[in-house]
């Protein structure tokens, strides 16, 4: 019985959500709203719960004197940072978002790039004996791309070689379309098993 | 076979299974409470017995062939029961006074005269200090030949993972050699000695087993619950453990023919164990003593791990060749060293795109074709790491827009890039020198701030704007900015510029959004990664103009023929993209050449 | 007048519903072998077996977002994993980069762990939120992959490129790494980085592969006989407008 009602509440909200977006009604609209304002509230309130993790788990690091506690130090001193800015200048003043944007992004850039060495690297060792067809052809046609991006491509007005350009273009676009609708299909069950049977997420 | 069969996959499962080796699934009740049927010990008939691996079959047949005769042992019953062990004990001659391992429900239990007859017996050898009237073959014989085996079958390298399984192996050869050597000194045969290295919880003496069978406490056959009311009771008055350990229920030819491991880590303990029943109903005992039901529950899990893994498998070892550091090391301070120094020559832009795509000229088109002061909403939703790209190749269609004196509404559908707005902004200012009223301070631009939901929040801007957008990013009221005082949804823009790395939001907004718009035209700036995925958009309609990272870029600035930031930036962009290409065919093949040349060379030294 | 969309969840509905009926005896009875599955329920055992540690990411794709799909089928592989390394003295580490999906995670760690009778297991380090951004959470799952010297890497749900980091950083620890994804891009980038990548509806079988129920093997089947369809559809639409054309 205890678990009969979040259930209920799953499927039920489910399928009103779903219902609203394939069938137009005012009052299924009226009531998909509120749904959905309270989901998001909770979706937004859950995003809290997880930084409380965060912290915990970094608070914890530190306590425990874990290898790199000082990672968590500074995490956690960041944030109380960011966090008391944000209260006393708010989100939209020019200096905050300056600051902010100033620490994310050359951050995230920087792992982007290492993202691109690291995929050079496993490139590089994939090439070695036995390496199976599949492979060639994936590193082929990786540097097929690459090659095309620089726009560099002799001959690219001719009639011929644009055929033979927009032919190696639709190869992975096809391919590409293939694997969505597999996985938009799977999605679909995926809701569809967790409407009929909502427990099975919680491994019950 | 009459088996339980699984609620979830409806496969057979052995009777005293307690999770599905299919799926993992509890099989009726918990394990503490579900006391199992009557204990299923290794059928001893030779005949019956289940077949072995053949491994251990070869190793058994060359034991036997290599060790002498035995004289008074049992040839043709199996060597590892404790009826071979006690018959040798007792020269042959107490064969009916053995502890009954037969399976057989409904089999009665031995009487209790018997069990006393023999245990006494045991108990006047040990306490005697000599060994048994006959010959003493337990050991030097078939029994201990097993233990021999198990010992060697380890030693070649055979997988004994289960060690809290193998441990009852330990204790039962200890006990044996304890018996075998009837030493006084011998701490095993101290009376109130306990056999070595139990389970914490599991410690007897033989002495006081010994006085519990005498008393009928203990049932050699039927003492487990399930089995008669009779013993159950018993059991339950003298608090001994009520529920059965189901890593110990195991049906040794089913499962020896499943799972090489069990076969391994279990062939030799039912049979070896004369005292099984012994090491596992302890007489002190008591409920609260009994092992906790997530020790019953992992042995459980445990056996269903061994079961479900058909072949043998030995232990982790994940071949790897280490990645070399020096590698990356070396490429990101090339590709570093090379970017920098185009950047820094400063050089005229060189081998900029020569074909234009279509789907610039698309953007080109219709963004030429809005009306000056129009409404523009600039939707963000890139991650800071693409910031760099997406804003370069945003910012010549932005100035474009600027320069009909559109107003610009922003509006971020990721909570990562809340703050790059104004970073944007600040970025077309800085590169568009030509711009006659800058964006900054001034209210052409406004920042709107996260819009939460995903997809339904974007769905929510169609039926009403502000409402789905209740505060700006200063917390003020968007229904209290002057510029959105026209604007009620979607519709009331005269475009939507799109700024995107992600393939699966630019799709969102093609399929969900765009067949409900009526009058903003649709525009997107892609990163590189994305742009195959999108361009399909603009070939069927969906899309008035797109543009797609550098190359897009370097494009469309070629066909408003001003430069920005995308030319300034094409060299470097260019000459890493060819070097990058060169690195990974050299080093490709260097690579191929080394383990070539290594693997020649292993197999030449072999 | 239904719309296309409703006709074809009505349609998967109803198929999920009657075929789990109606089949439930014929649970995994033909399912293809998907190597890379194989190589991951290998390198579980493995892990069992020598009392290592696992990590499973599941990304930062919310609920309120097309790939709510993708989030759900990974809880659920989640869900098996959990309960087949309560063998394991480790218990496993989930990690993820949203809220609601944490959430998930921990109800369905706590979950499992009170069915086996394993409550303990549960604490705040076995299931944690490493970060609120793409790039963020995926450098904080690098770091306790790190920290716990996990052998198993697993990362299912919905992730960008940035993925391959952290399948980079857990090779670089010798650590089997598995993955699978709705997210092309981070396919592609998988491919390159992953031992045993399940590759697009691969990853939706999955749970239906570790826990073969009626239900599991009747989405499966639903997915194959729509994926028909759609193929018909397609061929059908092709040669009738290549007929028109002509």
């Amino acid at each position: 019985m205890r678990s009969l009602v979040p259930r209920a509440i799953a499927t039920v909200t489910g399928i009103i959500l779903l219902a609203s977006v394939l069938i137009t009604n005012h009052l299924l609209g009226i009531v998909s709203q509120v749904l959905l304002g309270w989901i998001i509230t909770l979706a937004g309130v859950a995003g809290l719960l997880g930084i409380l993790n965060l912290l915990a788990v970094h608070a914890d690091r530190v306590r425990t004197e874990k290898p790199d506690w000082v990672n968590s130090v500074v995490l956690l001193v960041a944030f109380a940072g960011v966090f008391i800015a944000g209260f006393i200048l708010k989100p939209g003043h020019h200096f905050y978002t300056s600051m902010v944007s100033a620490v994310i992004v050359p951050v995230e850039t920087s792992l982007l790039a290492l993202l691109s060495i690291s995929l050079a690297v496993a490139i590089i060792r994939a090439i070695r004996p036995g390496i199976q067809f599949v492979t060639i052809l994936f590193i082929g046609s990786a540097m097929l791309f690459l090659w095309a991006a620089t726009g560099f491509v002799p001959f690219q007005n001719e009639n011929q070689t644009q055929m033979l350009l927009s032919f190696f273009n639709t190869i992975p676009l096809g391919g590409a379309r293939g694997i969505l609708l597999g996985v938009g299909l799977g999605s679909l069950t995926a809701g569809i098993r967790t409407i009929i049977r909502p427990g099975a997420q919680a491994g019950e | 076979m009459s088996g339980i069969t699984c609620t979830q996959c409806q496969r057979e499962n052995p009777e005293d299974a307690l999770f599905c080796r299919f799926c993992n699934e509890p099989l009726g009740s918990q394990p503490s409470e579900q006391p199992l049927p009557d204990e299923t010990t290794v059928d001893t008939a030779g005949s019956d017995q289940e077949p072995i691996p053949d491994w251990l079959a070869a190793i058994r047949d060359r034991k036997q062939k290599e060790s002498p005769p035995v004289p008074n042992a049992e040839p043709a019953k199996d060597d590892s029961t404790l009826e071979t062990v006690l018959s040798s004990l007792g020269g042959g001659k107490q064969k009916n006074n053995m502890l009954p391992i037969s399976n057989e429900e409904g089999q009665p239990a031995t009487s209790d005269a018997r069990q006393a007859e023999w245990l006494s017996n045991i108990r006047s050898k040990i306490s005697d200090g000599k060994p048994p009237d006959g010959e003493m073959p337990a050991v030097g014989g078939e029994a201990g030949q097993t233990l021999q085996q198990a010992d060697e079958v380890e030693e070649i390298g055979e997988p004994v993972s289960a060690s809290n399984i193998n441990q009852p192996a330990a204790e039962a050869e200890d006990a044996l050699d304890g018996l075998a050597n009837t030493d006084k000194d011998d701490p095993m045969l101290q009376e109130g000695a306990t056999i070595p290295e139990c389970q914490p919880g599991l410690e007897v003496t033989i002495d006081e087993t010994a006085e519990k069978i005498d008393s009928g406490q203990i049932e050699p056959k039927s003492g487990f619950p399930g089995k008669d009311a009779e013993s159950r009771s018993d059991s339950e008055e003298t608090g001994e453990m009520p529920v059965d350990l189901p890593g110990r229920h195991l049906r040794a030819g089913e499962q020896q023919s499943q799972s090489p491991e069990l076969v391994d880590a279990l062939e030799d303990i039912p049979g070896i164990l004369p005292g099984q029943e012994i090491k596992y109903h302890p007489p002190r005992q008591t409920t609260a003593q009994s092992p906790s039901d997530s020790t019953t529950a992992r042995i459980s899990m445990f056996e269903t791990t061994l079961l479900a893994e058909k072949e043998e498998h030995g232990s982790p070892l994940y071949k790897r060749s280490r990645s070399s550091f020096i590698v990356r090391w070396v490429i990101a301070a090339l590709l570093l060293g090379l970017i920098s120094l185009v950047q820094l020559s400063n050089a005229a832009p060189s081998r900029l795109p020569q074909s234009i795509p279509v789907e610039i000229v698309d953007f080109y088109t219709s963004i030429s074709g809005v009306r000056a002061g129009a409404n523009v909403l600039l939707i963000l939703d890139y991650e800071p790491a693409y910031a760099g790209e997406v804003e370069t190749a945003a910012s010549a269609g932005i100035r474009l827009l600027a320069d009909k004196q559109a107003s610009f509404f922003t509006v971020s559908t990721s909570a990562h890039n809340l703050f790059l707005a104004d970073k944007l902004l600040t970025a077309v200012n800085a590169t568009g020198t030509d711009l006659e009223v800058p964006f900054l301070g001034t209210d052409r631009f406004t920042v709107l701030g996260y819009l939460p939901g995903g997809q339904s929040g974007m769905q929510g801007l169609l039926r009403d704007f502000k409402g789905s957008l209740p505060l700006g990013l200063n917390l003020s009221r968007t229904t209290d900015i002057p510029g959105l005082s026209t604007i009620h949804n979607l519709n009331s823009f005269d475009g939507i510029l799109i700024l995107t790395d992600n393939p699966d939001t630019a799709r969102t907004w093609v399929e969900q959004i765009q067949p409900l718009l009526t009058s903003p035209q649709l525009w997107m700036v892609v990163s590189s990664q994305a742009v195959p995925l999108v361009r399909p958009y603009i070939r069927s309609g969906q899309i008035d103009g797109l543009i797609g990272g550098m190359y897009g870029a370097a494009s469309f600035e070629q066909v408003l023929r001003e430069p920005g930031p995308a030319t300034q930036l094409w060299n470097g962009y260019y000459y890493a993209l060819v070097f990058s290409l060169f690195i990974m065919a050299t080093a490709g093949i260097l690579n191929y050449l080394g383990f070539s040349i290594l693997k020649t060379h292993r197999g030449e030294s072999s | 007048m239904i719309d296309n969309g409703l006709f074809l969840i009505m349609l998967a509905f109803l198929l999920v519903l009657l075929l789990s009926i109606f089949e439930r005896k014929k649970v995994r009875s033909n399912f293809r072998v998907i190597p890379s599955f194989e190589q991951y329920q290998r390198a579980i055992h493995n892990i069992i077996e020598s009392g290592e540690g696992a990590h499973i990411t599941l990304g930062s794709g919310s609920i309120l977002s097309p790939q709510a799909g993708s989030t759900l089928a990974a809880v659920e592989l989640l869900a098996n994993l959990s309960r087949l390394c309560l063998n394991s003295d480790t218990a496993p580490l989930a990690t993820s980069g949203d809220g609601v999906v944490y959430l998930l995670a921990l109800e369905t760690m706590r979950s499992t762990n009170r069915a086996m009778r394993f409550p303990h297991r549960s604490n705040i380090n076995t299931t944690q939120i490493t970060g609120v951004s793409p790039f963020s959470y995926i450098a904080g799952a690098m770091l306790a992959q790190r920290y716990d010297h996990r052998a198993l890497a697993v990362a299912l749900g919905s992730f960008g490129p940035e993925v391959g980091l952290l399948a980079d950083s857990a090779e670089r620890i010798q650590a089997h790494t598995t993955s699978g994804t709705d997210n092309l891009l981070a396919q592609a980038v998988l491919y390159a980085t992953n031992r045993s990548p399940l590759i697009g509806e691969e990853f939706f079988a999955a749970s239906a592969y570790s826990q073969p129920d009626p239900v599991q093997a009747a989405s499966l089947k639903t997915q194959d006989i729509l994926r028909l369809m759609v193929v018909a559809a397609i061929l059908i639409g092709a040669i009738l407008k290549v007929a028109g054309k002509l």
